[in-house]
């Protein structure tokens, strides 16, 4: 299968598990925000890296 | 005899939470076991380039890349990255920021199809992750994919011709295109049975149910 999807029709699989799992999407892979902070930020926000 | 449960895997390997990941999926494949799973778990691996734009040589530490990269100071950085060694160590994992090599996975890639043809796609792709995260090794030279692909079996000659060929320039593509198929954005992601799908490095009895899910769906099928 090499055509192309649209991203706004449903997955074709029954998703399982939590949705905002760590992964790397992009050239970015998430950081738990609960776990990391930039030094001197309170706010939380989530970050990025690699 | 159950036949087995087949997942496959899209993951690249510049991906720290494709190794977490990979650790805590076959931390999962044992807990199903534990509690009485007795399919075989069948796993294919398949590429995706998470930055395709990624030079093969980068003068500087990971830290210079992403500060570079993102336009973020180096000691937040550097924060994030002991996040994610932390993390890798808690799975057994023991990341290596300041040795690791940044650069383009494709010919990597290239390999793992190789690999797979010749039954030792498993053993390879451990060896390369263990290559770029713990051991600094350049993955975006033929040399090092040559000689880490000789490590598990994969005769040095057979490798570089096929690099020097692009013998799986398809294969590699192929795999990014079903990516897109299925909508998917990242990774790693894991298909089970071609019905379940679980995002990301999640916790191993997020696995373990998912494989006992897709096996108690088979039942419900026959």
């Amino acid at each position: 299968m090499t055509a192309e999807r649209d991203e706004t029709a449903p997955s074709p699989f029954t998703l399982l598990g939590d949705p905002d799992a760590v992964a790397c999407d992009g050239d970015s892979c998430e950081i738990p925000a609960a776990t990391v902070r930039a030094p001197g930020d309170e706010t939380g926000e989530p970050v990025t890296s690699t | 005899m159950t036949a087995p449960l087949k997942v496959d895997i899209w993951s690249d390997i510049a991906c720290p939470w494709c190794y977490i990941g990979k650790r805590r999926f076959e931390d999962g494949v044992e807990r199903y076991r534990a509690n009485g799973g007795d399919a075989a778990v069948e796993v294919e691996y398949h590429s995706f380039e998470l930055a395709p734009d990624t030079p093969v040589d980068f003068d500087g530490s990971e830290v210079d890349f992403l500060a570079e990269h993102k336009g973020m100071p180096a000691a937040a950085v550097k924060g994030m990255l002991q996040q994610v060694t932390d993390i890798a160590a808690s799975v057994g994992l023991h990341y290596d920021f300041d040795a690791l090599r940044h650069t383009k996975t494709y010919r990597a890639h290239q390999v793992l199809h190789l690999a797979k043809a010749h039954g030792r796609q498993a053993e390879l792709k451990e060896r390369f992750l263990k290559a770029y995260f713990e051991e600094g090794r350049h993955l975006g030279r033929d040399s090092e994919l040559i000689a880490l692909a000789a490590e598990v079996g994969l005769d040095p000659e057979l490798v570089r011709a096929a690099l020097a060929e692009d013998a799986h320039r398809d294969d590699v593509a192929a795999d990014i295109a079903q990516a897109r198929a299925y909508g998917i954005s990242g990774v790693p992601f894991f298909v089970i049975d071609e019905k379940f799908g679980v995002s990301g490095a999640q916790e191993p009895q997020v696995f373990a149910a998912a494989l006992e899910q897709a096996a108690a769906a088979r039942g419900d099928a026959s």
